[in-house]
């Protein structure tokens, strides 16, 4: 997986896009539940595993959309009814570019297993490994603030 | 009602979910090897425990993990450095070691676990200032002023 500050602006400038900076104020409210959803396959897994080793094999199913999607719905659950819809919706939006950008790193063991339960087959592009989005951080922060410019001044200029 | 049982439909599947993934997962760790090596003479080992590299040699390392035994890789050693983490795909054998088949250090690993609790963090501090936990209804709701 790469670290969560490259799926963090990997997903943020995706959403922005797909915005097309119509929403002013992007950190708050429901919104919130995007970035949740951005973090949600890697912060179930990965601190786990990593601190409790043995537990690798009966949680790593989270890190698939099938276990994802039906986390997301038990969480939205605990959403206030008026917006447990779009907190829904954000989360599995956010799990969807999370899968997306895990796609293009390679691994040597699997990581996406997108049809889990029904094959643990790994898809995946085989582009970057995980070290390589570490090194590139500084191009991705730099990638995020001329995205948030650009939309600044097209805004202003509306 | 709908809540009730979209919440029970999930918990559900989850749990059958990592039942499943627990009992059909197709992965040997170095573990299962050691205890029946004849069976597993020749296998494909692509499950670690957080594996690190431990002593160097000219011909490989030795593996260590952090949950499991220790085993002897043998593989090409340039560019390794004792005590970083290691991804790696290995063969088995019954003698008791590993022949590397795909060996790569991921010397940026550390880096990337404390890089990636920044964003974590950030996000916990906005949830707590937009939203707030409502007992009563046991939901998340906004604050008033978000």
């Amino acid at each position: 997986m790469p670290d969560l500050i490259s799926h963090t602006v990997f997903s943020h400038i995706t959403a922005r896009l797909y915005d097309r900076g119509r929403t002013k104020n992007f950190l708050s409210g429901v919104r919130l539940f995007f970035y949740l959803g951005v973090f949600l396959p890697d912060i179930t897994t990965r601190p786990v595993y990593i601190i409790f080793p043995a537990t690798h094999n009966w949680i790593i199913f989270l890190h698939t959309p099938l276990a994802t999607l039906f986390l997301c719905l038990l969480l939205a659950q605990a959403v206030h009814p008026g917006m447990r819809r779009r907190a829904f919706v954000n989360m599995i939006a956010g799990a969807g570019t999370h899968y997306l950008l895990d796609a293009f790193q390679k691994q040597i063991t699997g990581n996406n297993f997108w049809l889990f339960p029904f094959s643990w087959h790994n898809f995946g592009f085989d582009i970057m490994w995980a070290g390589t989005f570490v090194r590139l951080i500084p191009v991705s922060l730099l990638l995020l603030a001329g995205t948030e410019t650009v939309i600044y001044l097209a805004s202003k200029r509306k | 009602m709908k809540r009730l049982v979209y919440s029970i439909i999930s918990t559900v599947v989850l749990l059958f979910l990592g039942l499943y993934n627990y009992y059909s997962h197709p992965w040997i760790d170095v573990a299962a090897c050691m205890e029946h090596p004849d069976l597993y003479d020749g296998s494909i080992v692509q499950q670690f425990h957080e594996p690190r590299i431990g002593e160097l040699f000219e011909d490989g390392f030795m593996l260590q993990q952090k949950h499991g035994p220790s085993i002897r890789l043998y593989t090409d050693t340039t560019g390794l450095v004792r005590g970083k983490s290691v991804g790696i795909k290995a063969r088995f054998h019954k003698q008791g070691y590993l022949e590397g088949i795909d060996v790569k250090m991921a010397g940026t690993r550390q880096y990337k676990i404390w890089l990636s609790v920044i964003p974590v963090i950030v996000l916990a501090v906005l949830f707590i200032r937009n939203f707030r936990f409502n007992f009563k209804h046991f939901y998340i709701e906004k604050k008033p002023h978000a």
